[in-house]
């Protein structure tokens, strides 16, 4: 590596102020643009919402918990835009990550969203032009650098392990299917051919048709999206709120702690799957977003806990008292002290849980309280399935789909579990 | 920072005296801790004096109060201790130089976090589990940097540094004049310097972390101030810590058995960096030790605790060649020395008393060769045996032998 000192870097800095004041421009471009779009899609749906009806899986309809991220996420993007143009260091590096996260929010929602990832990709590239490279590369790989060669001895021992690379192709696979199946599935998810209803698979239909005539494969391949979307939300939704419940229990202690704590023992009292059903059933329409909100509430209860178990064993831990000694406040020691040596074993439990939370959202779909019928969703197949069980291509690719997906989930879980802990990591 | 101070001052109806050149002075403090066993009176009225520039000992065994002492005075105590009465002065320096005395017992907590890390910092023994294990130990200190300071000063002479160099290594650069604009603009705002961004304060901060890391003669510091601390060794621990203590040039240096983890060697150049450090920072230093050879080459007074209370405090030359207190006579008596050949060490019998129920009168009476029935009955008043020598015993020994009761 060039060694390049601070001075140069300035001398850079001012041939490279043109190039990056176009960069920052473009990211604001680039940021508006998605929180239009977002708020084009999401101001009839919230209109519709206040007009027709006051139920809650209107407002959680699928397009407001796509558009909503990428309206605010849009609006982030614009501010990493005006950082840029006030030549923030750090807001360079920012360009990378937040255009990625936003490629995959645009994939989600589909549609005209998706050309805006061509602006994103082009933000990336511009900000490796050499003249704004040159600006914050240095810095940046500076700052990373210690980072980085965490991360090579991390790539190098998930390398070792063929499970885990095993687990990751497939997840990868799914994730890959999950974001592009718009545009080569040879049918949509509602579409019937009526007249093949049953058919075994041929050329024409690679795994089949089911009693409706739904193309099986084009079916699995749509409801990718589907179960794995409900895989994240759940997780991420209930890992969200169990962390900041958890972590204010542990740390708190007394009051706070003992009523957190009843209130997950009145959770764990029910079984996960009859406790989903009852709230299911509470919320009264079946589909999807249903399904997600009732797993969340089945699940924070199982973060809550573990996070608690965890901010009660750092917590005595001596940095902390090293960080009070120098006068941090409560709030800086649980989120910036506390809650990042907690995070190894919550990485694992979230992993492991995305197969868990699948397989229970199939499992309340095949009992007949998920998706509406002749949704595209792999439990929902199976049950439909089941009732013609000589063909045998109704139950067996979508039970393949959800083994493949749950198991790929745990093979990762159990390998980032040995890739994360310290003991094991062992140099 | 000045107008926290200011509200302080007006809050506290009288504002405590505190002799000229006093820095601390802590006054009849009593610290309990209320177990399940029963209350423990780890500290019984302590009255000890740290005048500016001085390093005071804190000696004495195990379980005496020592470091009850230290986070008593940063008021770090954790339930279930209690500090339970008495006085803890400290006389601030704000920023226009003026001088602010204040009670420690008497602030909001939001006031003492100001305090902690900013004027009165603590270094605590083992240096391998202090540091947090997931960050970087440059971004540790500047955690504290951006904490406590406002660096808008800072900020902008490092944007004039930068420019200034930029300028002198590419003199005919086609942009000369803006840059020489951008000067004379920072320049112009130096007196009243705008609030940095986060960015700058950031780089600032770190900056400053790595000054910190080269002041405490840490080896390639900017390296250093990039590794995370499982990374470095015991040593370079202890002495990230310190810099980490010292990043915000605290009034009061706090040294909780900084080097009773470390080897002798390291233990040494420690030592001498702390006391150099002193005079750098013109700050002082309280240090907590059972070893009386670094009290000896270290420090400039001692406080000699047993079982809560500090039956001894005097200059360290006084103490060691003028003893008064029997506890520490025996503690003296009982450090070997080179010169004489002796079969078995003196020691003083016993041990440290349980401080649940601890002996009624003077606490060291039941391991006391001269105790008597008054020892039993009533504790003894903390009195100027001679000038600036104070002893809590009926019974003085050394040179104040036989000349009471």
């Amino acid at each position: 590596m060039e060694e390049i000192t601070q001075v140069q870097v300035e001398v850079v800095v001012e041939k490279a102020r043109p190039m990056a004041r176009v960069l920052g421009i473009f990211q604001i471009i680039v940021g508006l643009a998605g929180l239009g779009i977002g708020l084009i899609i999401l101001a009839p749906v919230v209109a519709g919402f206040i007009a027709v009806e006051f139920g809650l899986s209107a407002l959680l309809g699928t397009l407001v918990l796509n558009t909503l991220p990428l309206a605010l996420l849009g609006f982030w993007l614009a501010s990493i835009g005006r950082s840029i143009l006030r030549l923030d260091t750090a807001a360079f590096s920012w360009v990378i990550y937040s255009n990625l996260i936003y490629i995959g929010i645009e994939f989600l929602v589909g549609g005209i969203a998706v050309f805006l990832a061509i602006a994103n990709v082009a933000a990336i590239v511009m900000l490796f032009v050499p003249s704004v490279r040159s600006y914050w590369w240095v810095l940046f790989r500076e700052d990373l650098g210690p980072r980085m060669k965490e991360l090579r001895y991390s790539l190098y021992l998930i390398r070792r392990s063929p499970l885990v690379v095993v687990g990751l192709i497939i997840i990868v696979g799914y994730v890959f299917i999950a974001l592009t199946v718009h545009m080569w599935a040879p049918y949509g998810p509602t579409e019937r051919i009526w007249t093949e209803t049953l058919a075994p698979p041929s050329p024409t239909h690679i795994w089949g048709t089911d009693q409706n005539g739904g193309d099986i494969f084009s079916m699995v391949m749509w409801a990718t999206r589907i179960d794995l979307r409900i895989a994240l939300l759940v997780v991420s939704v209930s890992l969200t709120i169990g962390a900041l419940i958890g972590a204010a229990a542990g740390y708190f202690g007394g009051a706070v702690d003992e009523i957190v704590m009843r209130i997950t023992d009145v959770f764990f009292a029910f079984p996960g799957l009859i406790l989903a059903m009852a709230i299911v059933a509470a919320l009264g329409e079946r589909n999807l977003d249903n399904i997600a909100i009732a797993l969340m509430v089945v699940w924070w209860p199982t973060y809550a806990r573990l996070i608690r178990g965890q901010v009660l064993i750092e917590r005595e831990r001596l940095y902390v008292e090293a960080a009070r000694s120098v006068g941090a406040s409560d709030f800086r020691i649980l989120v910036s002290h506390i809650l990042p040596n907690t995070i190894q074993p919550i990485i694992v439990q979230a992993t492991l849980d995305l197969g868990g939370v699948l397989l229970t959202a199939a499992g309340l779909s095949f009992i007949g309280f998920g998706a509406e019928a002749g949704t595209a969703e792999w439990g929902l197949m199976i049950a439909t399935g089941q009732t013609h069980f000589v063909f045998y291509w109704l139950v067996f690719y979508p039970g393949m789909a959800i083994l493949l997906c749950a198991l790929a989930f745990n093979l990762v879980g159990d390998g980032v579990r040995d890739i994360l802990d310290p003991k094991l990591r062992r140099r | 920072m000045v107008a926290s101070e200011d509200s302080t001052q007006e809050t506290h109806d009288e504002i405590p005296v505190l002799e000229p050149g006093v820095i601390l002075d802590v006054r009849r403090l009593k610290t309990s801790f209320y177990t399940y066993e029963g209350v423990v009176k780890a500290l019984d009225g302590i009255t000890v004096q740290l005048k500016k520039g001085d390093t005071l000992a804190f000696v004495g065994e195990t379980g005496c109060g020592k470091s009850v002492t230290a986070k008593s005075i940063l008021r770090l105590v954790d339930s279930p201790g209690r500090i339970e009465e008495g006085e803890i002065i400290f006389r601030d320096r704000a920023k226009d130089g003026s001088e602010v005395v204040m009670d420690l017992l008497k602030l909001s907590e939001d006031e003492m976090r100001q305090i902690r890390g900013n004027r009165i910092a603590i270094v605590f023994q083992d240096p391998a589990t202090y540091p947090n294990p997931v960050f970087r130990v440059g971004d540790q200190i500047s955690e504290v940097i951006t904490l406590h300071q406002e660096l808008a000063k800072d900020v902008l002479e490092m944007k004039i540094e930068r420019l200034e160099t930029t300028l002198a290594e590419n003199p005919d650069a086609d942009n000369v004049a803006t840059i020489q604009e951008k000067i004379a603009e920072y320049r112009s705002q130096l007196d009243d310097p705008p609030p940095p961004t986060d960015d700058d304060k950031k780089q600032v901060a770190k900056k400053k972390a790595v000054e910190m890391l080269k002041m405490v003669r840490m080896p390639s510091p900017e390296e250093v101030a990039n590794q995370y601390p499982h990374e470095l060794s015991g040593g370079m621990r202890q002495r990230a810590l310190i810099a980490m203590s010292l990043s915000c040039n605290p009034q009061i240096l706090i040294c909780d058995e900084a080097t009773t983890a470390l080897d002798v060697t390291v233990q040494a150049q420690v030592l001498n960096l702390l006391n150099e450090l002193k005079s750098e920072f013109d700050s002082s230093i309280i240090i907590i030790t059972h070893d009386l050879g670094v009290v000896a080459e270290t420090c400039t007074q001692v406080a000699v605790m047993y079982a809560g209370v500090v039956v001894e405090y005097a200059s360290t030359e006084e103490l060691f060649s003028d003893p008064i207190h029997p506890y520490t006579t025996g503690l003296l008596k009982a450090i070997p020395k080179l010169t004489e050949k002796t079969h078995r060490l003196l020691q003083i019998k016993g041990s440290v008393p349980n401080l649940i129920t601890p002996p009624s009168g003077c606490r060291f009476h039941p391991r006391c060769e001269f105790a008597t029935e008054i020892c039993k009955k009533e504790r003894p008043p903390r009195e100027e045996m001679k000038p600036n020598h104070w002893v809590e015993c009926f019974h003085p020994q050394g040179s104040m032998k036989g000349k009471k009761r």
